[in-house]
C-alpha cells in the first residue's frame, strides 16, 4: 500500500502563504452566494437575493453607496418594475445599512452617478455603460440590459459585514431562458481593478473591487415564439434543416442562405450576388473547432430560388471529422473573393445553429 | 310468396349447377422449397431520399458509394459517404459483417461491427437470387428523419 507522505514543512508555508492568497484574489466586496430560483413563471413575481460580504480593508470606508447591477431581458424592463431593497447589521445613524435602493437614471449628474472604470475612475461612462463594456452579456447573445441602483450613503466602518441585497422582479414571456447577471461596487470604487502586488510572495489574481455572479434561469409558459437569450441568436437569413422533425449532424443537412433577410427586412451584401460560398466553422465536442472559410468549390451553393442558395452537406464528411462529436456549426456567408461577407444581421456575428431533433 | 320460394330455390338450384370439381394441377417440386435470398456482389448507391424527397443531386459524392456483399461481410467503398455504420453518433465502422432477419424473406438487414448493430429496413422485396435492386432505409442521427437508399448492381 503506497503510504502518505506529510510534508509538514509544505504544509506550514501554505499555512502561512493562505492570508496572502486571499488578500489579492478576493475583493472588498463579494457575493457569497445568490439564492435565485431555476425557473420562474412567465408573468410572475420572483424575489433574488444577493448575500453580499463588504469587507472594507481597514480603508475609510465612511459615506459609500453601495451600487447595485442587475442584467436581464430587456423586455422585463426591469428599470420600470423592480424594487431593489438591502440590509444589514450597520446602523449608524442616520447613515443605516439598509433601505430601497434607487434607480441610476444615468444622467451622470452626481458624482456618485458617474461610472468607474476599470482604473476606478470617472470614465464619462454610467454605471450601465461600464457594465456592459467590462461584464458584457455572459452567455447571452444581447437582448439583455444592465439597469444599475444606488443606495444612500452608508457608514461602514472599519469592519466587514455580510447583508443581503434583495431584488423583486416581474418575469417576462419573451425567452424561455435567460442568464442573469449581478454585480454589487461602491460608488468610489466602481469596477477598479488593481495589478497583483509584484512585491507579494504570492501568484494571486488581480484584486478587484466588485464583485459579480451569472445564474441561469428557465421561464416556463413563456409566449409561443419565445427565444432563448443563452442559445444562439436566432436568425431569419439561414436556416439549416433535414426531415420535418429536425437533424443532428449525423444527418445529411441542407443550409439555406436567403439574401433577401437582411437586417430589418433590407436585402443582404449577397442580394443579386452572381455566386454565394458557404465559410462554415465547426465547434467539436471538445471544444476545438474545424474551419472549412476558404471559399472551396465544395463551400458554393447552389441557387435554388430567387435570391436562395442551398447546399447539402453530410457533415462528419464535409468537415473530416471521424471521432469526435460536432455540437454547433457556424455560418457565414461570403462572395468569390471574399470582399462581401454576411453574418447574422443585427448582430454581427456568425450564424449558430445547433442540434436539433424533436 | 309463392313466387318468391319458386324463385329462391331455382337460383340456388342453378349455384350448386354452376359448382364443379375442381381441376388439379401438378405442382414442380422445387416451387416449394424455400431458397435463401442471394445479395452478395457489389451494389452501387444511384438514388438518396430524405424523408420522400429525392436529394440524389444535392449531394452528388454520395452516388458513388459502393457496397461490398459476401457471404455474412460486407466493405464501404468510402467511409467519407453517408452511411448509417459511419457518422459519429457510435464508433464509426465501414467493415463488418451483416445478416438478415429472416434469410427466406427478409424485410432488414443488420450491420454489425461485432459491438453496435444498425438496422436498416429494405424498402421493397428482394428475389432468392439474381436481385439488381435493393432499397435500405434507415435512419442516421435524427430518429425522426428516414433516409432510403436505392442501390443498383
Amino acid at each position: 500500500m503506497r503510504r502518505f507522505n506529510f510534508n509538514y514543512k509544505t504544509f506550514i508555508f501554505g499555512f502561512l502563504a493562505l492570508p496572502l492568497v486571499f488578500l489579492f484574489v478576493t475583493s472588498c466586496l463579494e457575493i457569497k452566494s445568490v439564492d435565485q430560483a431555476d425557473s420562474a413563471r412567465a408573468g410572475s413575481s420572483q424575489t433574488i437575493t444577493l448575500n453580499v460580504l463588504l469587507d472594507t480593508e481597514n480603508n475609510d470606508q465612511n459615506y459609500k453607496r453601495l451600487v447595485v447591477g442587475i442584467c436581464a431581458p430587456k423586455d422585463w424592463k426591469v428599470g420600470e418594475n423592480a424594487v431593489v431593497t438591502f440590509d444589514s447589521p450597520l446602523n449608524n445613524e442616520p447613515r443605516v445599512g439598509n433601505g430601497t435602493m434607487i434607480l441610476d437614471d444615468g444622467a451622470q449628474d452626481k458624482g456618485y452617478k458617474k461610472g468607474r472604470g476599470a482604473d476606478g475612475n470617472q470614465n464619462g461612462l454610467t454605471w450601465a455603460e461600464n457594465a456592459e463594456e467590462i461584464l458584457g452579456y455572459d452567455e447571452n447573445y444581447g437582448e439583455m440590459e444592465w439597469v444599475m441602483y444606488y443606495s444612500d450613503q452608508v457608514d461602514a466602518g472599519n469592519t466587514s459585514v455580510e447583508g443581503t441585497v434583495s431584488i423583486n422582479l416581474s418575469i417576462g414571456s419573451a425567452h424561455s431562458a435567460a442568464k442573469l447577471g449581478y454585480w454589487v461596487g461602491v460608488h468610489d470604487n466602481g469596477f477598479k481593478m488593481a495589478d497583483h502586488v509584484a512585491e507579494s510572495t504570492t501568484t494571486g489574481a488581480p484584486s478587484r473591487w466588485y464583485d459579480y455572479e451569472w445564474k441561469k434561469m428557465a421561464i416556463l409558459s413563456a409566449s409561443a415564439d419565445a427565444t432563448d437569450l443563452t442559445g444562439p441568436a436566432p436568425t431569419f437569413t439561414a436556416t439549416v434543416n433535414a426531415g420535418a422533425e429536425g437533424y443532428t449532424f449525423d444527418d445529411i443537412i441542407t443550409v439555406n442562405f436567403d439574401a433577401k433577410e437582411g437586417y430589418l427586412g433590407d436585402n443582404t451584401a449577397l442580394y443579386n450576388a452572381g455566386e454565394v460560398f458557404m465559410c462554415a466553422t465547426a465547434l467539436l465536442g471538445d471544444g476545438t473547432t474545424v474551419a472549412k472559410v476558404d471559399r472551396a468549390p465544395e463551400s458554393k451553393m447552389t441557387l435554388t430560388g430567387a435570391d436562395y442558395w442551398s447546399k447539402t452537406i453530410w457533415p462528419p464528411a464535409y468537415f473530416g471529422v471521424n471521432d469526435q462529436i460536432i455540437t454547433e456549426i457556424h455560418l457565414n456567408f461570403q462572395n468569390a473573393d471574399g470582399s462581401i461577407v454576411v453574418k447574422n444581421p443585427g448582430y454581427g456575428t456568425d450564424m449558430v445553429f445547433g442540434e436539433k431533433c424533436q | 310468396m309463392r313466387n318468391i320460394l319458386f324463385l329462391t330455390l331455382t337460383l340456388s338450384f342453378a349455384m350448386f349447377m354452376s359448382c364443379d370439381d375442381a381441376d388439379s394441377f401438378d405442382v414442380r417440386q422445387d416451387a416449394l422449397v424455400n431458397y435463401v435470398t442471394d445479395i452478395n456482389g457489389t451494389w452501387t448507391l444511384h438514388s438518396i431520399h430524405r424523408d420522400g424527397a429525392d436529394i440524389t443531386s444535392d449531394i452528388p459524392s454520395a452516388t458513388g458509394l459502393t457496397l461490398q456483399v459476401e457471404a455474412g461481410s460486407f466493405t464501404l467503398g468510402s467511409s467519407n459517404i453517408p452511411f448509417p455504420t459511419l457518422g459519429n453518433a457510435r464508433t464509426p465502422f465501414s467493415s463488418g459483417s451483416w445478416a438478415f432477419d429472416d434469410d427466406y424473406q427478409p424485410t432488414s438487414i443488420n450491420f454489425t461491427n461485432g459491438t453496435d448493430v444498425v438496422v436498416t429496413s429494405l424498402a421493397m422485396p428482394l428475389y432468392a437470387s439474381n436481385n439488381s435492386s435493393m432499397g435500405l432505409t434507415f435512419s442516421m442521427g435524427c430518429g425522426a428523419t428516414s433516409y432510403q437508399y436505392n442501390f443498383k448492381k
